[in-house]
């Protein structure tokens, strides 16, 4: 293998261990908090659902959840993608849309949330 | 680097022919859980959404999600998160050196999939059992 490659990829490679780890171990009591919530707060009526997300500590709770799923769900796709598609071109177009798709969703996400918080 | 060309030659038979194990049907689960959940991820977002979008929208999620697909779909959404969770403290122990020995595998495995029934089963039911 050509030395070159493989010290580029090298830290990389790493890099992405590391953060999938790092989210993963985040997410243990982050996304059991999130999952408890919305076990409680699905059901809610409309008003009680916004007062609910609209409080400070609620919506940066769901905010930081968002941010840390939606970079652990990016490496474990890319992951993925790596694993079973070969073709250069189709890889890396596909690596592409799936990490524009996952931060669109974010910025989504975000956005409705300070609309939530600027019902109330 | 140039792109492999996929040549056509004869494979010997694997996927079907290899006797499922706990160590390899857990491990695929695991994928597939992960990938199952990103969606969840997708309807996540679509509720919040919803929301911002005022009540009526907020009310037509949360109509969905009370259909026998929403509830199908949430179910199976339920099972797919307990398993990834659990299934993935096992990997970090794993990645921290602990529990490789054969005999710690297994029984870390069943252990996920007992846990993975239980919560789901908890979440979905203690409710209608007074809990």
């Amino acid at each position: 293998m050509n030395k070159k490659i493989t010290r580029n990829l090298g830290p990389a490679a790493s890099k992405h261990w590391l953060w999938q780890r790092i989210t993963a171990f985040v997410l243990i009591p982050l996304s059991l908090w999130f999952f408890v919530s919305l076990f409680f707060h699905g059901q809610d009526s409309y008003q009680d659902f916004i007062s609910w997300s609209s409080t400070t500590l609620v919506a940066l709770g769901l905010l930081l959840f968002l941010i840390v799923a939606v970079a652990h769900t990016q490496m474990g796709l890319q992951e993925i993608i790596e694993d079973y598609i070969h073709g250069s071109r189709l890889k890396k177009g596909l690596l592409l849309m799936v990490k524009i798709s996952l931060w669109g969703l974010l910025v989504l996400a975000a956005v409705s949330l300070i609309r939530i918080a600027l019902t109330q | 680097m140039a792109p492999e060309k996929v040549a056509n030659r004869p494979l010997s038979p694997h996927l079907f022919i290899y006797k499922p194990q706990l160590t390899s049907v857990l491990s695929i689960l695991h994928r597939m859980t992960g990938m199952f959940i990103s969606l969840g991820l997708v309807g996540v977002v679509v509720l919040f959404a919803g929301a911002a979008m005022g009540e009526e929208a907020f009310q037509y999620v949360q109509y969905f999600l009370t259909s026998w697909l929403g509830i199908l779909l949430l179910f199976a959404m339920t099972l797919s998160y307990f398993y990834h969770l659990l299934n993935g403290i096992r990997h970090l122990c794993w990645d921290m050196g602990k529990g490789f020995e054969l005999s710690a595998v297994y029984m870390t495995g069943w252990i996920v999939v007992f846990g993975t029934v239980v919560f789901t089963c908890v979440v979905w039911f203690l409710p209608e059992w007074g809990g």
